[in-house]
């Protein structure tokens, strides 16, 4: 076990590595000059040539790089380049909210999947109905899941606030933040449930149909509670938690646009308006952020499903 | 010189990807006058939140980093040293300065400050604090410097009284006070102690204070119980809320009550969330001036624009009134100069009576007839995406079915476009610009910008010749025969080609009442929730 | 009749399958798998079953035992576990009653053990909350009962594979876990299918051995399934032989090397190493089996068969007795046993 966390911060670094030097060269590369966009349409060459000087834009992008990434070493993530707020604190602003909306759409992904699967797996009309609204939920985009639901129970109803955070220091404190969280959540869950639901039936099914451990708990005389708790689902369990880790990391996208609808100041939004705002050192922050946690997530699923597996346990430590 | 500034001006735009400057509104809520009594309703929390900005640096005198919508929210923090005039052509009204008085060739504005007002750190409002924000918005490129360009020099003359020297006649200095944050007077203790984070952290005299801000998602003000006139202010904060750029969102926000502000362009907005509020009765659409306009500035340098009849096919070939039902619904106006149908001194008579006196109205058999002569007219149309997509492309589809003309449209990030444009590596550019009535303020543009050199900026004297001329004067006769010159010449040579005007709309929560949008400004201090 | 170890008053049977039908439902076909499987089991007899892989052997044991999932199944017949037909039964009753006289053992003992929990606690679960409860059960009963278990069925050093998973066994142990899980709970009849086929030779021996033992020590019946006729005739007492989903012949095991007469049948002797001792080398069988969903007119192995006629294309051959515990389905039989019957 030892080992594989080892092999993974590995991975770890070496994906860091990836995807910010990627990231830098394409924001670097593909933007006009970001000086004059700075500086706005009254700069003067001189202006120009000393933004150009004080954020290094002449130097070779790979110098350029090598530089951050020395500072991030040293434990220096750096400031804006357009507010001079430092990184570290930005990102002790965004994380909560983006961590706290992950946790809720995992919530609300992982109990409509097992909800929606024990329905399917009970009777056969809700079979064709659940895989039907999956169907449906997972063609429409979460923009406009968002929407519907804020026209439903904010604009309609007045059930729900719209604005979707509230620091919990504030004075609502965690009742309000968790209302605020409700529609966020449920736009982001909505999004990873047809998978959950898609994963876990079939292989629930596969398990009922095929796996001659459930016949044979059957023919114990076991109650079918039984059969399903002790024999179905923890083989389930495991592949799963891997699931749901690797779904971290496709959730990110569907966060950004959570994050926008709801007016959630998160990772997302402010990786977007670094990017708008061509603020270099705010985005790789960010990205740093991301991939770390998404690497650390997989590495948790992984370890968790070892944990309950013994097949993948066996042939983690014969390996 | 002078016609560079035009295009200038719809870089600042570009830069911002927002508005410039705001005009004054006229369907505006009437401003409540300061000083007039509001009987405030019972259980009502003064609080609002306003939607729709990101704002990376609240100091407009940063190098980096401020934009357009900044404009209309820090003006709530340092006040103005004069109000824009209640109707158009009127007096200005004083706030901070309470006199003001020009020499007699405009080249000296003396203002007299309010006396015993302090900034919010303690710091005295005195006449060495404006020369202290003048000095450093002169000598540092900044948001403001496009404002300030004219100021030779500031001095102070007595602990109230200030005096402004320019380089050239300036008859427009008032508005640049009045209506934009090139009147922003910032503490300057604040400004040395804050150094380059002071922009986290500012400081003003004005009607509201920062309580709280988080860059790019939230600003928190609260009333500043020193402001001079702070028996008017009601509200107890006032939230400015990163709630995205998406129109129907936002519309959606306002709606359900968690804002009560969203501000939507005429022109480069879907009209669809404006058609929704002006059918919600919960929601009130203030209309401004209409003085936002889309224009296609045209790099007159190289093919195919070099040629003027190239520039008359773009005309002819054009069905602005069809254009303007077609992509605004007619919350936007065909534009027929460089503005909108507010624009003071509008040539041939006004906006209605001009239309039929422009030089080439459409007419598709001219507009083929100069295509066919010119063996085709092709190019790109540079647009910065969304809303200007949906405009370039209903162009495009105009003039390849009137006239056979292609343009391919072409969308760039606004930094690419700015770029672009600044090198002059474009034919045609559809973008924005306005924001205000009078013309003459263009005037205050004036600055080495290197991209006038395109679009007839430079070595045009018939345009710049007028421009200038009508800022050294404030007779109302004299400017509209200026101003009626520089129309003609601009329509007639085609340098840039006006496409739609249109105001500014505010979506609000009917109960607020009191809110003031006029200049690049929206001042909350008078507003209050009636509801 | 002629078989003279049968008791003159016969026990009640224990299995008594009668025209069992079973169609795959498949893209609204139904498609059949078992065509009219019909057979009786007394006290401690052994049947095998054998036919090639798809010849219904394992789908007719599943719907014998009423495993088979009503949405992907129709099922027909009857079939009468100690006198009870299962088939008629609600799938709660079925639940309930089928655990209590019958047992299945699988053929890959890989896939039959619930890899997540330890063997002893699969075995043990039989008494705790299976059939295998008894007023009084305690955790601790249990688990000495299903020590017990591991031991009858000869698991070396099973204190220590009590708390083992099963990924940590060999095969052939895994099956003893399997069968020690069968006969927890003291079935009457122990259905096997394919017990041994994915385990090594002597492994193979052992494991029916051990089967064969249940049976003389505790009486059970066994239906066993297998597609190895050697096995099948040296390890039970009567064999059926399947093909198409249906019987094709019945016949006493003794006599199978001997009195087989289907083509089919006798097919299946040459494709095995010398079952019958002559030392001829093993032919295997030409063709593929037929696809239920597109059966051959007449007789089903027509197509495969060397004394195939004409009428086995047009006419579909019974099930008929050709001489005492032999039925057969053929028109063209290799050996004319009737006329054997008649000349003696």
């Amino acid at each position: 076990m030892l080992r594989l966390i080892l092999e993974r911060l590995v991975q770890m670094v070496i994906v860091v590595f990836v995807v910010t030097l990627a990231a830098f060269t394409l924001v670097n590369l593909l933007s006009g000059d970001i000086a004059v966009y700075l500086l706005g349409d009254h700069a003067t060459p001189e202006a120009v040539a000393a933004l150009h000087a004080q954020l290094h834009l002449d130097d070779p992008i790979i110098i350029r790089y090598f530089d951050w990434l020395g500072d991030v070493l040293q434990g220096n993530l750096g400031t804006s380049v357009v507010s001079h707020y430092p990184v570290v604190k930005s990102l002790t602003n965004a994380i909560p909210p983006t961590f706290e909306l992950m946790i809720g759409a995992q919530i609300v992904g992982i109990t409509l999947a097992v909800v929606t699967t024990a329905a399917a797996i009970k009777w056969r009309w809700t079979d064709r109905l659940v895989t039907g609204v999956a169907l449906l939920v997972n063609s429409i985009p979460t923009f406009v899941v968002a929407l519907i639901l804020i026209i439903i129970f904010s604009t309609t109803l007045h059930l729900l606030p719209s604005i979707g955070w509230v620091a919990p220091t504030s004075a609502g404190g965690w009742g309000k933040n968790i209302v605020a969280m409700i529609m966020p959540s449920v736009a982001l869950g909505l999004g990873i449930f047809p998978e959950y639901m898609r994963i876990l039936r079939s292989d629930i099914r596969e398990q009922l149909d095929r796996e001659e451990y459930v016949t044979l708990a059957w023919m114990k005389g076991l109650r079918p509670t039984r059969i399903f708790g002790k024999h179905v689902a923890p083989n389930s369990v495991g592949g799963f938690i891997s699931m749901i880790a690797t779904t971290t990391a496709l959730l990110i996208s569907g966060v950004v646009i959570v994050e926008q609808v709801f007016a959630i100041p998160g990772i997302g939004k402010m990786m977007l308006a670094a990017i708008d705002s061509h603020d270099t050192p705010v985005l790789l922050g960010g990205l740093l952020t991301i991939v770390t946690f998404v690497v650390i997530i997989n590495l948790v699923g992984e370890l968790i499903y070892m944990r309950i597996d013994p097949r993948v346990r066996a042939t983690r430590v014969t390996a | 010189m002078k016609r560079r500034t035009r295009l200038t001006y719809s870089l600042a735009a570009l830069a911002t990807t927002a508005l410039v400057i705001t005009g004054c509104s006229s369907g505006s809520p009437s401003p409540t006058p300061s000083g007039t009594n509001v009987v405030l309703p019972a259980g009502v929390t003064q609080n609002i939140t306003i939607g729709g900005f990101s704002l990376n640096t609240l100091d407009p005198g940063a190098a980096t980093g401020f934009n357009g919508p900044g404009e209309a929210i820090v003006q709530n923090v340092f006040g103005e040293l004069v109000d824009p005039p209640a109707t158009p052509g009127g007096d200005y009204v004083p706030d901070l300065a309470t006199a003001w008085k020009y020499n007699a060739d405009f080249t000296q504005l003396t203002l007299t400050l309010r006396p015993n007002v302090t900034f919010t750190d303690g710091t005295p409002f005195d006449a060495a604090a404006v020369k202290f924000n003048y000095d450093r918005y002169t000598t540092t490129t900044s948001r403001v410097s496009q404002y300030v360009g004219v100021i030779a020099s500031t001095v102070v003359v007595d602990p109230t009284t200030v005096q402004i020297n320019f380089t050239t006649p300036d008859t427009n200095f008032l508005d640049v006070l009045a209506l934009t944050v090139g009147g922003s007077i910032q503490s300057p203790t604040a400004i040395q102690k804050g150094a380059d984070k002071y922009g986290l952290n500012i400081v003003g005299a004005g009607p509201f204070m920062q309580s709280a801000y988080t860059p790019g998602t939230q600003l928190d003000l609260v009333p500043n119980p020193n402001y001079w006139d702070a028996k008017s202010t009601h509200l107890q904060k006032v939230t400015y809320l990163n709630t995205g750029v998406d129109p129907s969102v936002n519309y959606q926000q306002v709606a359900s009550g968690a804002i009560q502000v969203y501000q939507v362009n005429g022109v480069n907005s879907s009209p669809s969330v404006l058609t929704d509020a002006k059918g919600n009765s919960g929601i009130s659409v203030v209309t401004t001036d209409d003085n936002q306009y889309l224009f296609l500035p045209l790099n007159i340098t190289t093919a195919p624009f070099n040629n003027p009849a190239a520039r008359q096919a773009l005309d002819y070939c054009m069905d602005r009134p069809t254009l303007a039902k077609a992509v605004t619904q007619n919350f936007g106006n065909p534009a027929w100069i460089d503005g909108g149908s507010s624009t003071l001194y509008y040539p041939g008579g006004g906006y209605s009576s001009y239309p039929s006196k422009f030089p080439y109205p459409f007419d598709t058999s001219k507009g083929t007839a100069l295509v066919s002569q010119l063996g085709g007219l092709s190019f790109d149309l540079y647009n910065m995406g969304g809303q200007y997509t949906v405009v370039a492309n209903a162009l495009a589809q105009m003039w390849k079915a009137n006239c056979g003309i292609n343009a391919t449209v072409q969308t760039d990030t606004p930094p690419a476009l700015a770029t672009r444009i600044t090198s002059g590596s474009y034919s045609a550019v559809l973008t924005i610009s306005g924001g205000l009535d009078d013309p003459s303020f263009f005037r205050t543009f004036q600055t080495n910008t290197p991209q006038g050199k395109y679009t007839g900026g430079v070595g045009h004297p018939e345009i710049t010749g007028p421009i200038s001329e009508a800022t050294q004067t404030n007779d109302p006769a004299k400017l509209a025969s200026l101003w009626e010159e520089v129309w003609k010449q601009v329509n007639t040579q085609g340098f840039t080609i006006p496409v739609l005007s249109g105001p500014i709309y505010y979506l609000q929560n009917t109960c607020l009442q009191g809110s003031q949008y006029f200049g690049s400004g929206a001042t909350y201090r008078y507003a209050y929730l009636s509801c | 009749m002629s078989d003279q170890s049968q008791p003159i008053v016969k026990p009640q049977p224990i299995v008594e399958v009668e025209d069992l039908w079973v169609w795959l439902r498949k893209r609204g076909r139904e498609i059949p798998l078992v065509r009219g499987l019909s057979y009786t089991l007394r006290p401690a007899e052994a049947l095998s079953i054998v036919g090639e892989s798809g010849a219904g052997k394992s789908i007719g044991v599943r719907a014998a035992l009423g495993l088979l999932d009503p949405r992907l199944f129709r099922v027909t017949g009857s079939s009468k576990l100690v006198g009870t037909d299962v088939l008629a039964l609600t799938a709660k009753e079925r639940a309930r009653y089928v655990p209590s006289v019958a047992a299945l053992v699988f053929q890959d003992p890989g896939r039959s053990l619930n890899p997540t929990m330890r063997v002893g606690d699969q075995i043990a679960e039989a008494f705790l909350k299976g059939s295998g409860y008894e007023p009084g059960m305690t955790r601790a009963k249990a688990e000495a009962r299903a020590l017990q278990l591991m031991k009858d069925v000869r698991i070396a050093a099973a204190e220590e594979r009590f708390k083992a998973y099963p990924n940590q066994l060999s095969g052939g142990m895994k099956q003893r876990v399997v069968i020690a899980i069968a006969v927890a709970c003291k079935p009457q009849v122990l259905f096997c299918d394919e017990p041994t086929s994915s385990l090594d030779v002597t492994t193979q021996a052992a494991i029916m051995d051990l089967i064969g033992e249940l049976r003389d020590q505790t009486g059970i019946a066994t239906v066993t399934i297998t597609h190895d006729l050697a096995l099948a005739a040296s390890r039970a007492r009567k064999v059926i032989v399947m093909y198409g989903g249906q019987v094709v012949e019945a016949l006493p095991a003794r006599l199978v090397a001997t009195e087989s007469a289907m083509p089919y049948t006798t097919a299946l002797i040459e494709a095995v190493p010398d079952i019958d001792g002559n030392g001829t080398p093993p032919t295997p069988i030409e063709g593929m089996p037929p696809d239920p969903a597109n059966l051959p007119s007449g007789c089903s192995f027509h197509p495969r068969c060397r004394f195939a006629q004409d009428d086995c294309l047009t006419n579909t051959p019974e099930l008929r007795v050709v001489a005492p515990a032999h039925e057969l389905r053929c028109f063209h039989p290799v050996k004319d046993l009737e006329l054997q019957e008649a000349s003696r």
